[in-house]
């Protein structure tokens, strides 16, 4: 077991947005979390990250709790994040971005053969590569955000909200690279409103809604099942 | 004229490193610390201390930067560490109040120390001048306007080149996603506060050397304010043209409507450009 979440509880102040939450991602698979708007999707991931504490329940990663730790801690542990909104250095070039995703000591003497791969999955990165990361379009910065979190090296990765605001076309290109990092031996847990791509990549997926998960299973299975297919999939 | 320029650029160059300390903190941390113009001072008494041991005031400088930088990180954990959670509102308002607190602390433990007496440190080369093409320039103002280059084009390098420079510029820029990197964004404030308040000591050496009271800091924090606004927040390498920028301003003013005027000018042309560069002078344009 890669990733176990157990019980977790997640308080805003008062406001409480996840109950009792339960998860598992196993090495090398594909999980997807589903869910609409204001379900708590990225404040679960968020919480895997450590930028929210969570008020009860446990994380672990491998054997190490990471309830109490610090985000920079937990991403040195081997949890990269690609955050909603990609969350770029937008005054540093492109490249100046790649290099800051190597920051994590194990990163750095890999850097100059970890940037060839990710130039390899994005080639117009490299023709960026000394742009201003503000001046790309959303597409480019999304890849961008992929590619950062790629540089640290982690082997698993949880991405938030990839598909928002990009063209169909773009998200499906997008969703083939997740498919290649997969192969490549990386862990992806995938936060999603796209359901019908997320689940066609995905292995398992947990349904997230107004807080508590209320199903899970096989990806495959899941796309059959009457309550996504009317919820998620548009289809009454 | 060409007199009152060499004094316009000698005394900008200490507006720029006085602003320097002051960008540095605001870009990453948004905090304004009120207290730094006074924390320049105390190196000032510190650097006065030293010299009536025998050290001369430029040798001294080294030694107070590193006393300045410890302090400074005291001060951060201290006090200031507790605000990173706040919003970038929250920072701005917060850190004014505990500063302000911390000047008044300062200056009223300063006069305790040692009076309310203008002081002036006053090695033998204090009054040297050398001329160049019928201008005459002052030794001290000179190597300050040297060592501040030295010490800017260092933290410009320290800043682009080195690991830690760069996670500093990726914590100003989005301390969340820097955290993510791997960033210890808590640490990385810390030691930006602290270099900054480190900086504070090479104007404490140049103040030492014209003179100071307990509690000037505010004119000089005041000084550096108006550069960092003038240079753009955010843009530490604007800082120095802006410092330059202000001071010859003020001494054009000087040659023309006489000295009593120098403090409104500096507050005129700061208004103005705030009018008609709202972003600053040497900003970049915004992305
Ligand atoms: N920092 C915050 N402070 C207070 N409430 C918050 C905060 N962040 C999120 N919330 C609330 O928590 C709930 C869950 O938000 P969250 O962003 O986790 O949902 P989401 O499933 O990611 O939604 P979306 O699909 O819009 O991204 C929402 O009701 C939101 O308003
Ligand atoms: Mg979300």
């Amino acid at each position: 077991m890669m990733l176990r979440v157990e019980h977790v509880d997640v308080r805003y102040g008062d406001l409480q947005v996840l109950w009792d939450v339960d998860l598992e991602v196993r090495q090398g698979e594909i999980v997807a979390l589903v869910g609409s708007n204001g379900a708590g999707k990225s404040t679960l991931i968020r919480t895997i990250a450590g930028l929210v504490k969570p008020s009860g329940g446990t994380i672990h990663y491998g054997d190490a709790l990471l309830n109490d730790k610090p985000p920079h801690t937990i991403a040195a542990s081997g949890i990269s994040m690609v955050p909603e909104g990609r969350r770029l250095f937008p005054k540093m070039t492109v490249l100046q971005n790649l290099e800051m995703g190597a920051f994590l000591r194990k990163a750095r003497p890999q850097k100059e053969t970890t940037l060839d791969w990710v130039y390899e999955i994005f080639p117009i990165l490299r023709k960026r590569s000394h742009q201003p990361a503000g001046l790309l379009s959303g597409g480019e910065q999304q890849m961008l955000a992929i590619g950062r979190a790629l540089m640290g090296r982690n082997d698993f990765l949880l991405l938030d909200e990839l598909s928002l605001g990009l063209s169909p076309l773009l998200v499906k290109q997008i969703f083939d690279v997740l498919v290649t990092i997969n192969k490549a031996g990386i862990t992806l847990f995938i936060v999603e409103q796209n359901v019908p791509m997320t689940l066609k990549i995905a292995n398992r997926a947990y349904i997230l809604e107004t807080g508590r998960i209320v199903g899970e299973g096989v990806a495959r299975e899941l796309m059959e099942s009457e309550h996504v297919k009317a919820a998620y999939l548009g289809m009454a | 004229m060409g007199q009152t320029l060499v004094y316009g650029v000698l005394n900008g160059a200490l507006y720029g490193i006085i602003a320097l300390g002051i960008a540095l903190v605001f870009g990453v941390m948004r905090y304004l610390n009120l207290a730094q113009g006074s924390l320049i001072i105390l190196g000032a008494y510190g650097i006065l201390f030293l010299f009536h041991l025998g050290v001369d005031p430029f040798a001294s400088m080294p030694l107070i930067a590193f006393l300045l930088f410890l302090l400074g990180g005291a001060l951060f954990w201290a006090s200031f560490s507790r605000l990173i959670a706040l919003s970038e509102a929250g920072r701005i308002k917060n850190s004014l109040l505990i500063s302000f607190g911390l000047m008044l602390l300062i200056d009223n433990l300063a006069t305790l120390l040692w009076t309310g007496d203008e002081r002036s440190i006053t090695p033998a080369y204090s009054g040297l001048t050398f001329g160049i093409a019928g201008l005459r320039f002052p030794l001290i103002g000179c190597v300050g306007v040297l060592s501040a280059l030295v010490i800017i084009v260092a933290l410009h390098l320290f800043l682009a080149r080195t690991y830690f420079g760069k996670s500093i510029m990726a914590v100003s820029q989005d301390h969340e996603a820097a955290s993510l990197m791997g960033v210890n964004v808590n640490l990385t404030c810390l030691v930006s506060f602290a270099i900054s308040v480190g900086l504070a000591s090479i104007p404490s050496a140049l103040i030492g050397l014209k003179s100071f009271s307990p509690t000037v800091g505010i004119q000089w924090f005041n000084k550096g304010v108006i550069v960092v606004m003038l240079s753009g927040i955010g843009n530490i390498n604007g800082v120095f043209p802006a410092g330059l920028f202000l001071g010859i301003m003020e001494a054009i003013s000087v040659y023309f409507f006489g000295a009593p005027y120098r403090e409104v000018t500096g507050l005129v042309v700061f208004v103005l450009v705030m009018v008609l560069f709202p972003k600053g002078l040497f900003k970049r344009q915004e992305l």
